[in-house]
C-alpha cells in the first residue's frame, strides 16, 4: 500500500477572478504590466524557495500570492512598500512554517533531499537518448518559433565559451547600443520563452 | 559580519550563494535582494544562467564543480534547468556552425537528427553536412583573397603617399642646399638665413618622419594642418558602463585617439578599426610603439574622419612583441556622431 502525505498546503482555495485582478493591480503599483510583474515576481519566488531546498517551490509562491491576496481583500490596502518588499516578508513566513511542517512530517514518498548522493543526481541527469532527441526536436521548433532577431540573438548570445563568448557578447551589446546587464536580461526572457515551450512540447504525448 | 560590499555582491559572490558558499546572513540578504531588487534579481538569472551553462558545457572545474554536483544539482527544479541548458549549448552550437556553412538559409537545421558538424569535443558528434567542409574551405579562400586585395589596396596608397612625400621631400632638400650655397657666398652669420635653413631642414625631418608614421591621405596636396579632433579613451574594463560617444565636426578629416593602456607590455602595437555594424575591420593603423609619461602608456593613432560614419565602432588594440608574436590587448568601443 502507497501512503499519500497529507500536505496542508493542497487545501488552499485559489484566487477568485476580482481578488487576482486585485493581486495583479496592487503588483504594478500603479503601471500596468500586463501581468508581467506578477510573472516575473512568481518566478523569483519560487527561485527562492527552490534555493532554500523546498520541494513545493510553486505551490509556496502561488500559497505567498494567496496570503497577500486575502490580507488586500481585509484590509484594502498593504502599507509595506514596495509591494515586492511585502512579498518577501510574506514568502519568509511562508518558508519558516514550510521548513517547520518538514521537520514534524517526514514526507513518505519524497525523496529526501539530504539522503539524496551525488551520484545519484549525476545519474538522474543521465536520462534516455529517446527524452534527449525529444527534447532537441522541441527546441528546434520552440527556436523558429521566434521572431527572426530574437532567435539570431539567443543564438550569438548563447554560442562559445570562455573568453571567446564574453568578447561575443561586448560585440552584441555594442551593435544593440544597451549595457551587457540589459543585454543578459534580454537574452534571459528569450531563454524563459524557449524553456517554457520545450516544456509545453515535452509534455505532449 | 557580511562580506558582501555597501555596493552589492560581485558576480563572483552572487555564483556562491547559487552554490550555498555563502554565510547565513550575507545568503538571507541576497534571499532577499532577490525578490526585492530589479537589479541584483536580474543579475542572478544572467549569472545562475552562465554557471549552469559552464557546467552544461563541461567548463566548469574544481571546487565549483563539486559543490554544484552536490548541491545545486540537489533540486529537481535545477535538474531540469540542466538538461535544458545541454540542449540549448547543443543546438545553438549547431546553429552557429549551420548559419556560417550556409548563409542565408536558416539557421536551425530541419531537424535535430540532421547530421550537422559539432565543434566540443567532450560531447557526441553528428556527422558533417555534405558539402558544408568545402563551403568553408571556399568561404575562408574568398577571406584570404579578399585580405590580400586589401592589403594590395593599402600597399598602393601608401607608395603613392610615398612617392609624393619623397617628391616634397626632394624640394625642401633642394631649397636646403641653396640656402647653404646662399650662406657660403654671403660668407656672413645671417640670423634670418640661419633660421630659415633651419627650419627647412626641420620641416623635411617631420616629413621623412610622418612619411614613416601615417600616410598621406591625399595625393597631391599640400602639406598643412588638416581640420583634426582628438580624444582620449581609457582603458577597457569588465565592469558595465556607458560607451564612448564622440561628436565630431562635420568637417573634420582626422580624429587623433590616444588609447591609454592598463599597462606596456609589447614592443609595438597595431589599431584595427572594426564596424560594429558589418561586423568587420574598415582600417589598420601602422605598428607603433607606446608613449610613456610618468606612470601612464598610451598608444597614439590617427583614424582619417572619412572612413566614419554615425554608428558604434571598436578601435581593437593588438600588441606584437619583439619576438612577433601578436596578442589582443583590449577592445574600445566608440560611438561616432557628426555635428
Amino acid at each position: 500500500m502507497h501512503l499519500v502525505p497529507h500536505h496542508p498546503l493542497r487545501e488552499e482555495r485559489g484566487l477568485t477572478p476580482s481578488a487576482f485582478s486585485r493581486l495583479l493591480e496592487w503588483l504594478d503599483d500603479g503601471v500596468d504590466s500586463h501581468g508581467e510583474t506578477y510573472l516575473e515576481m512568481r518566478r523569483r519566488l519560487v527561485s527562492y524557495f527552490d534555493r532554500r531546498n523546498r520541494l513545493s517551490a510553486d505551490e509556496l509562491a502561488d500559497e505567498t500570492f494567496n496570503r497577500i491576496s486575502r490580507t488586500l481583500e481585509k484590509d484594502g490596502a498593504i502599507a509595506t512598500r514596495p509591494p515586492a518588499r511585502y512579498c518577501y516578508v510574506v514568502a519568509k513566513f511562508v518558508l519558516l512554517e514550510d521548513i517547520r511542517r518538514g521537520q514534524l512530517h517526514a514526507p513518505l514518498d519524497e525523496p529526501r533531499i539530504a539522503d539524496l548522493s551525488a551520484a545519484r543526481r549525476s545519474t538522474e541527469l543521465d536520462e534516455g537518448d529517446a527524452i534527449r532527441e525529444q527534447r532537441l526536436e522541441c527546441l528546434d521548433g520552440c527556436l523558429q518559433a521566434l521572431k527572426p532577431d530574437q532567435r539570431e540573438l539567443a543564438i550569438d548570445y548563447y554560442r562559445d565559451a570562455g573568453q571567446q563568448k564574453i568578447e561575443r557578447r561586448r560585440d552584441i551589446a555594442a551593435r544593440l547600443g544597451i549595457s551587457m546587464n540589459a543585454l543578459g536580461i534580454r537574452a534571459c526572457r528569450i531563454r524563459n520563452t524557449l524553456e517554457a515551450c520545450v516544456e509545453t512540447c515535452c509534455a505532449k504525448p | 559580519m557580511s562580506l558582501l560590499p555597501e555596493s552589492g555582491p560581485d558576480d563572483q559572490q552572487l555564483v556562491r550563494y547559487l552554490l550555498g558558499l555563502l554565510p547565513e546572513e550575507d545568503a538571507e540578504r541576497l534571499d532577499e535582494a532577490s525578490i526585492v531588487d530589479d537589479e541584483i534579481a536580474g543579475r542572478l538569472r544572467v549569472v545562475e544562467d552562465d554557471l549552469v551553462d559552464a557546467y552544461a558545457s563541461g567548463s566548469l572545474q574544481g571546487e565549483s564543480l563539486r559543490r554544484f554536483e552536490s548541491f545545486y544539482l540537489s533540486s529537481p527544479l535545477r535538474r531540469q534547468k540542466v538538461k535544458f541548458a545541454g540542449s540549448l549549448h547543443r543546438t545553438v552550437n549547431q546553429a552557429a556552425v549551420f548559419a556560417a556553412a550556409a548563409p542565408g538559409k536558416r539557421a536551425v537545421p530541419a531537424s535535430a537528427s540532421e547530421p550537422v558538424a559539432f565543434p566540443v569535443a567532450s560531447r557526441p558528434k553528428r556527422q558533417m553536412v555534405p558539402g558544408a567542409e568545402s563551403t568553408w574551405r571556399l568561404a575562408v579562400a574568398a577571406l584570404l583573397v579578399l585580405a590580400c586585395g586589401a592589403l594590395l589596396f593599402w600597399d598602393a596608397r601608401l607608395r603613392s603617399g610615398l612617392t609624393e612625400a619623397q617628391r616634397q621631400g626632394a624640394a625642401l632638400e633642394h631649397q636646403a642646399h641653396a640656402l647653404e650655397q646662399q650662406l657660403v657666398e654671403q660668407r656672413t652669420a645671417n640670423a634670418e638665413t640661419a633660421k630659415e635653413l633651419a627650419r627647412v631642414r626641420t620641416s623635411l625631418a617631420d616629413l621623412a618622419q610622418q612619411t614613416l608614421d601615417q600616410p598621406q591621405e591625399r595625393s597631391g596636396s599640400r602639406l598643412q594642418a588638416l581640420a583634426a579632433f582628438a580624444v582620449v579613451l581609457l582603458p577597457p574594463t569588465r565592469a558595465v558602463g556607458p560607451i564612448a560617444t564622440l561628436a565630431v565636426p562635420a568637417d573634420t578629416t582626422r580624429i587623433a585617439f590616444e588609447l591609454r593602456l592598463e599597462s606596456n607590455e609589447f614592443a609595438r602595437y597595431q589599431v584595427v578599426l572594426k564596424d560594429l555594424a558589418a561586423n568587420e575591420a574598415i582600417w589598420r593603423s601602422p605598428r607603433v610603439a607606446a608613449m610613456s609619461s610618468g606612470d601612464q602608456s598610451s598608444v597614439f593613432v590617427v583614424v582619417p574622419a572619412g572612413l566614419l560614419k554615425p554608428q558604434h565602432y571598436s578601435l581593437e588594440l593588438v600588441g606584437q612583441s619583439a619576438a612577433g608574436v601578436t596578442q589582443t590587448v583590449g577592445s574600445y568601443t566608440v560611438q561616432i556622431l557628426f555635428r
